[in-house]
């Protein structure tokens, strides 16, 4: 099977000869649809989706494997030719809806950037076309909103603002990261419907960056589990919420709340589920 | 918001009269005359009409003078401070954003140049340079851009870790585009409310240099001068100490009242 992203045997070390955040990921995502990743805070999740983005924050590199976008080997192309594809093919919509608007630019600008400076549409085109997206994603006063700056908006609108700027451009791709996190528990189902239905509608594969296992139950047609930087299993919602998961995966379940059954105690992750993941790690990785 | 309009009415009074000065000043701030010497301002006995400070030792108007050293005190304030912004924040803009050697070089910079006292510094760098105004300007710009450049680079860096500018340059931004459209409209509030609470410092610090005579020629009516002058007569005389150093008071308190002001206001979490 060919996906539209194929991550093999990726690693990611912090130097030259530093530890490694990323060991030996593979993962690969469908044309079309949800893969979801999930993991623990820490785990790696976010340092994959800036690998494939190329926004790597600075003395990360990768040190083997591959990335393979469409076809096309990423990990080999120049920065800036990784930049350009990046801008014309792969959106990202980002955890924190405060830290991804500028505070000093109106909203117009910022949906619009993409189409303007990576698409080099002219601006009156790439407004018609924020104003259609904006419609698109529930919003009232499209209009207004785009004259608005960010803290005029809740934080639920501003969320719909980057899914809106994440699908104007009509990506190939979209990393989601934690797109729900930020938010309260009534905006985020919102929020998560929002994408699952844009999503739908445009056919856009999509990795899904979450810790909440109920977000995967609910959103994605398979999903890849990481624990400390390593894949621990890859496998269809069915596999993962069916009678066999890996532990860990049955582990993370019990520690995830159920809004239909609040009554359910959480179970954290027991102590020797973890134990003898590491144990399985070490044997496979060294 | 009263101090914002307080401190700028003042500021904008002072920038009028020392634009205006000639149309403004009762009498030429030069003009000696010993028959009217250290005349009393206009509520003491033994006034002159017209002369509403009193006089000098040299029988020079008080009210004129002062207008004129408004001159010299808010050309140093624009001159000078400007500089000094315009030199710290691109060198704390390029470090925060650039990192790496440039921030470290800047970083050294600041440093040593921060380990130096800056009101001797400022001394030895117009003795070298020599007396005068556009040395007092060289010379309070040369040592305060480190005042912008440590907060500019602070606040730069956390600017950059900031999703949107990793966003702008994916979008295809070149980085002086990221810098001057993502970071720069965030950064300049405070560049602005720094700038103000600068042009304060310059102002005391030009009246400090007249004061030890190592600014304009001792002719030209500056508030040091007048301050420097004035404490020869303070026992006759006390209007001729009083008045400069009530204008450079107020001065002084309305830059910095109007950057605390300005603060408050341009912070959007505020707003
Ligand atoms: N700039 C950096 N330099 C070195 N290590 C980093 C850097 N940024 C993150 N890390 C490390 O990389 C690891 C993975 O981080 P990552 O942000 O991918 O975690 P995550 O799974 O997305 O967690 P979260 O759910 O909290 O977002 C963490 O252990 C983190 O400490
Ligand atoms: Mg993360």
């Amino acid at each position: 099977m060919t996906g539209i992203l194929e991550i093999d045997s990726l690693s990611v070390r912090i130097g030259p000869r530093g530890p490694r955040i990323l060991q030996d990921v593979s993962l690969s995502v469908a044309p079309g649809e949800i893969h979801g990743l999930i993991g623990e805070s820490g785990a790696g999740k976010s340092m994959i989706g800036k690998t494939v983005a190329g926004l790597l924050p600075r003395g990360l590199n990768v040190s083997e494997g591959s990335v393979r976008f469409d076809g096309k080997e990423l990990t080999a192309l120049p920065r800036r030719r990784l930049r350009k594809l990046v801008g014309e093919r792969i959106a990202i919509i980002p955890q924190d809806p405060l830290t991804a608007l500028n505070p000093s630019r109106r909203i117009a600008g910022q949906i619009t950037d993409r189409l303007v400076h990576t698409l080099g549409w002219d601006r009156r085109r790439a407004l018609l076309r924020a104003e259609e997206t904006l419609n698109e994603v529930s919003i009232r006063n499209p209009a207004q909103t785009l004259r608005s700056y960010p803290h005029e908006l809740s934080g639920g609108m501003r969320q719909r603002v980057l899914i809106a700027a994440a699908f104007a451009a009509a990506p190939d791709f979209i990393i989601a990261d934690e797109p729900t996190t930020a938010l309260d528990v009534t905006v985020q189902r919102q929020i998560l419907q929002l994408i699952r239905a844009m999503q739908a509608r445009h056919g856009t594969a999509m990795l899904f960056v979450t810790h909440d296992m109920g977000v995967v139950a609910k959103l994605c047609t398979r999903a890849t589990v990481l624990y400390a930087g390593k894949v621990v299993e890859t496998g269809t919602a069915e596999h993962l919420f069916g009678p066999n998961p890996h532990p860990y995966t049955e582990a993370l379940i019990g520690a995830t709340p159920r809004y239909d059954r609040p009554e359910d105690s959480l179970r954290p992750v027991p102590e020797r589920v973890i134990e003898a993941l590491r144990a399985e790690q070490e044997a496979t990785h060294g | 918001m009263a101090r914002l309009w307080l401190s700028g009415g003042w500021l904008v009074l002072l920038a009028l009269a020392a634009i205006f000065a000639p149309l403004i000043a009762p009498h030429d701030p030069l003009a000696q005359d010993l028959f009217l010497e250290k005349l009393p301002p206009f509520w003491m006995e033994g006034a002159e009409p017209g002369y509403y400070l009193g006089t000098d030792s040299l029988g020079r108007d008080v009210l004129s003078r002062l207008i004129y050293g408004a001159r010299v005190a808010l050309i140093v304030a624009v001159l000078a401070g400007g500089s000094a912004a315009i030199l710290g924040s691109v060198l704390g803009l390029l470090a925060g954003y650039l990192g790496g050697w440039t921030d470290r070089a800047v970083g050294r910079l600041i440093d040593i140049w921060m380990s130096f006292p800056p009101v001797l510094f400022a001394i030895l760098l117009v003795a070298v340079l020599g007396t005068g105004l556009s040395s007092v300007i060289i010379a309070i710009a040369v040592i305060d851009w480190t005042r912008f450049a440590r907060v500019v680079r602070a606040e730069t860096m956390a600017q950059s870790r900031m999703d949107y500018v990793a966003s702008a340059t994916v979008v295809g931004r070149s980085p002086l585009g990221t810098l001057w459209h993502e970071v720069v409209p965030n950064v300049l509030p405070t560049i602005l409310v720094l700038l103000s609470l600068e042009m304060g410092i310059t102002v005391i610090v030009e009246a400090i240099l007249s004061f030890v005579n190592l600014s304009v020629s001792s002719d030209d009516p500056t508030w040091g001068g007048m301050i420097a002058e004035g404490r020869t007569q303070i026992h006759f005389a006390l209007w001729i100490l009083v008045a400069p150093m009530v204008a450079l008071f107020l001065t002084v308190l309305a830059f910095s009242q109007f950057g605390e002001g300005l603060k408050d206001r341009l912070d959007p979490a505020a707003s």
